[in-house]
């Protein structure tokens, strides 16, 4: 690519930024989930990384030349969660519901693999953080293929057509290894916004705000109902926003077309119609 | 409860046909009917009030004379089975602003001041010494209130219902007492709080109200009435009253800020920073150490909208609303919970307006930043602020100059003064910045009654997506006038305004299976604009310029495309009065006064001379 990744520009924002902002976002990850401590980014050994979203950690993996296990294991060892969703930061169109699948698989396993066209990916996964020791050990032999961890762990692997159910074109799995891919997942993304919710949609969401890839309005509202589900049913009515709540754009004007295209950064608000006194 | 139908027929509900004439100079108090078409015309509340107010006071007259009138008016739906239905309008010229002023509050005093077979009260006169009213279905009589004076309204209701506990309580505090002009009347905890009309009932040296019923209100058709009233108390249980219930207008304040229509530091600046602290969800986290939040319903009323906040230290509970917590929070540059809470709390001990009482002393606080008032409160300074409502209500040092308002306060420190007050017709502005809320700020520039959020809901338009073009903004606020109307007529609960989707006709249908009168969709929306152009007409009579109707300055805008700039507001405002059918210059031409059956009790004035 000619640089390092995690700084590629993204719909206005470091690739790595908005990885992280998609992970913070995912169900007991982010704001709903204080206990286990956010988002961690391992960096390189002396990389240095582009502005992330308040709240993330950084653990620094301090060996040169092992490889992605060493970052898995830096990462593990700084999480406070049991089990921890392992990427890499070049997954732009990362899909919040994919890696809530990949949780709610894990069982007792220590490692959850997704499946594509029959090969298991590790690095797009969710691995337990008891997994730390074999992880370890396996470092200290110079042992650094990340899926041969398999081998001695309970392993699942989440087969294509059940992820396809919460990401339809495994979108997840589409990295920016090439200048090519990266200019198709441009192509292909929707920018982040920020929902915001105020006094009723705030306490169906459970949470002051998310951030979603969404190309309009409509797709904002919808994804933040994936989210939060405690929307669904008042705030959000068979994929709209109910009649009784408002949305606002940029706290600057009240909008309602659900076809109305956003952009990178954009905020949108919503609120119960009965916003006055 | 049992609901008694009339005999006579047709079966006629609703109302009694009569209002208490009460004059307590002399203590005696007189039946005088009022008829049916003057009923079916006016209905109740707000536009009964503004009937009374009309046939028995002086627009021009001095408000806190003895013969100004202080009106207690109850509507066709109180003491009927329709929820949120126990509310009253209380009805005199505003010693604020010298104009018409309606202020309403709901408790079950309305229940048993109709219960006395009355749809009003109207007080003239001036006691002897501090005394209660108390009407019962026998009429009226006094009791002395010397014990009374200077106790919190609540702490008076307290003593009298353990003397009286049949009875229902509506009184004042020191404010009322002391003529402050921005003085409360409250019984149960609920404020009348706009325009100063405490200060009225204080000027007839009244401590308050005492009322006692037992005759039933009628219901034309009682199985139509329960059946309406049964679909509306299902209706005000869903979604469109949800933020009321779950959480209160204090909800408010953060999207507010985040709008940028959050008033800070008198309106120097529309958002605050720490403004977090003040939040719902901050409210109730503090509170949790010190006990429950606990949810409190007005009588008559399934939707429970009153959030009472405990307070350490053995304090009793406060009602939270957006009004206080904005105007005696940001609006002085205070973010400090605690402070603002004890803040709202004494205001409601003080009988003030927590609006103008945060934006008088918002409105010297400025000053002080500008040399204006030496030695005056800082914004910011929770000590000043909670010290300088008791001087307000005691009417003491710089409290005096500011128990009269922020308009006279600034007249008074002179010309440089001025920008600085934050009025409409001298009532203080809500929490609606109308730079952000622009259809609101016309429906704040050209209400009866001063900036005010209550007669004109045109926020609802702007939170809709703002009305393109001047046409659809005055259309917009005028139409809202008129609903604010009927909703304030029958009286209603604005926090329903959402369950209805055709209030008009919804409301005909409630009349005529409680009055058995054929009201309709059309019939209910000209009462709504009647009882806009009688509180027009009545203003106009007590000297209302065009001039008046107007924003602050400021509000306008200091930079292009910040506010609605002056052009553009008088655009929007002459477009409101087309609206409503009105002249250029604002006032009601004599055909639409026909039109709308006011004739009679706004005569042309050369019809007057004759």
């Amino acid at each position: 690519m000619g640089r390092d990744k995690a700084t590629l520009p993204f719909l206005g924002e470091p690739l790595l930024a908005r990885v992280v902002r998609i992970l913070a976002s995912a169900p007991g990850i982010g704001a709903d989930a204080p206990d286990v401590g956010g988002v961690v980014v391992v960096p390189r050994p002396g990389q240095e990384l582009p502005p992330l979203p308040d709240g993330t950690r950084v653990a620094r993996d301090e060996v040169e030349g092992r490889g992605p296990l060493a970052g898995i294991a830096a990462g593990l060892r700084a999480s406070r969660a049991d089990l921890v969703f392992v990427t890499t930061c070049d997954v732009p169109l990362l899909d919040p519901r994919f890696v809530d699948l990949l949780f709610a698989s894990a069982g007792d396993a220590s490692l959850v693999f997704p499946e594509e066209g029959g090969v298991a990916n590790a690095l797009c996964a969710v691995w337990r953080r008891s997994a730390l020791e074999a992880v370890d050990a396996r470092l200290a032999a110079g042992r650094l293929r990340p899926f041969a961890v398999s081998e001695e762990l309970p392993t699942i692997t989440v087969p294509e057509d059940r992820l396809r159910a919460a990401d339809p074109e495994l979108r997840s799995l589409r990295d920016c290894d090439t200048p090519e891919a990266y200019e198709a997942a441009l192509r292909d993304a929707a920018p982040l916004v920020c929902v915001e919710f105020y006094d009723v949609a705030r306490l169906r969401a459970g949470r002051a705000r998310v951030d979603v890839a969404a190309a309009t309005l409509g797709e904002a509202v919808a994804r933040a109902a994936d989210v939060a589900p405690g929307l669904v049913g008042e705030v959000v009515v068979a994929g709209a926003l109910s009649p009784h709540f408002r949305a606002n754009l940029n706290g600057a004007r009240f909008v309602a077309d659900a076809e109305l295209r956003l952009s990178p950064g954009d905020s949108v608000l919503l609120l119960s119609a009965q916003s006055g006194g | 409860m049992t609901y008694a139908r009339a005999v006579n027929e047709p079966r006629h509900g609703g109302w009694h046909g009569s209002a208490l004439a009460a004059d307590v100079s002399s203590g005696t108090s007189e039946r005088v009917p009022i008829g049916r078409d003057v009923l079916r015309r006016f209905i109740g509340g707000a536009g009964l009030g503004a009937w009374l107010l009309a046939r028995h006071g002086d627009p021009a007259g001095d408000p806190l004379a003895p013969d100004a009138p202080f009106v207690v008016s109850l509507s066709p739906l109180v003491g009927t089975p329709l929820t949120t239905s126990a509310k009253f309008a209380v009805v005199a010229k505003s010693p604020l602003t010298h104009r018409f002023c309606d202020a309403l509050s709901s408790d079950r005093f309305a229940i048993e001041l109709k219960g006395a077979g009355i749809d009003a009260l109207v007080v003239r006169g001036r006691c002897a010494e501090w005394s209660v009213l108390v009407v019962e279905p026998g009429g009226a009589r006094l009791i002395p209130a010397g014990d009374l004076a200077g106790l919190p309204s609540a702490e008076a209701e307290r003593r009298l219902l353990a003397r009286f506990p049949q009875h229902r309580f509506f009184g004042i505090g020191p404010a009322g007492e002391n003529g402050v002009l921005f003085a409360t009347v409250s019984g149960d905890g609920r404020h009348a709080g706009r325009g100063g009309l405490g200060a009225v009932l204080g000027s007839k040296r009244l401590k308050g109200i005492l009322a006692r019923g037992g005759v039933p209100t009628p219901l034309a058709d009682a199985g139509a009435a329960l059946a309406l009233a049964k679909d509306l108390s299902a209706r005000s249980l869903g979604p469109a009253t949800a933020k009321y219930r779950e959480i209160g207008t204090v909800a408010n304040l953060l999207l507010m800020n985040r709008l940028g229509a959050l008033p800070a530091r008198n309106f120097s600046e529309r958002s605050i920073d720490g403004a977090e602290s003040l939040s719902a969800e901050s409210l109730r986290a503090a509170a949790a150490s010190v006990g429950p939040v606990v949810r409190k319903h007005c009588a008559s009323c399934t939707i429970g909208c009153e959030h009472v906040f405990p307070r350490a230290g053995g304090k009793d509970g406060v009602r939270m609303e957006y009004e206080g917590l904005f105007a005696l929070g940001p609006l002085c540059g205070i973010t400090d919970r605690e402070v603002v809470v004890d803040a709202a709390g004494l205001c409601d001990d003080l009988g003030l307006d927590v609006i103008s009482a945060g934006g008088t002393i918002a409105f010297a606080m400025e000053c002080a930043q500008h040399g204006l008032l030496p030695g005056g409160p800082r914004f910011g300074d929770g000590a000043a602020l909670l010290a300088l409502l008791r001087d307000i209500a005691d009417r003491r040092g710089v409290g005096a100059l500011l128990a009269d308002g922020s308009r006279r306060a600034a007249e008074r420190l002179g010309p440089a003064a001025e920008p600085f007050a934050m009025h409409v017709k001298g009532l203080e502005l809500p929490g609606y910045d109308p730079r952000a809320l622009r259809t609101m700020g016309l429906g704040l520039a050209v209400s009866h009654r001063g900036a005010d959020h209550n007669r004109s809901g045109a926020y609802e338009a702007d939170f809709a997506g703002s009305p393109e073009g001047d046409d659809a903004a005055g259309a917009a606020a005028a139409a809202s006038e008129v609903r604010s109307a009927i909703l304030d007529s029958l009286i209603l609960c604005k926090f329903l305004r959402g369950v209805f989707t055709d209030l008009p006709a919804e409301g005909a249908a409630m009349l005529a299976a409680v009055t058995g009168e054929p009201f309709t969709a059309a019939s209910l929306r000209e009462a709504g604009e009647r009882t806009v152009a009688a509180r027009k007409l009545w203003n106009d009579r007590a000297g209302w310029t065009p001039a008046e109707d107007t924003l602050p300055e400021r509000l306008l805008g200091r930079t292009p495309g910040e506010g609605l700039g002056r052009a553009s507001l008088d655009r929007r405002i002459a477009a409101y009065r087309r609206a409503h059918g009105w002249d250029e210059r604002g006032s009601v031409p004599a055909p639409r006064v026909a039109a709308l059956q006011l004739d009679d009790l706004f005569p042309a004035p050369d019809e007057v001379a004759r």
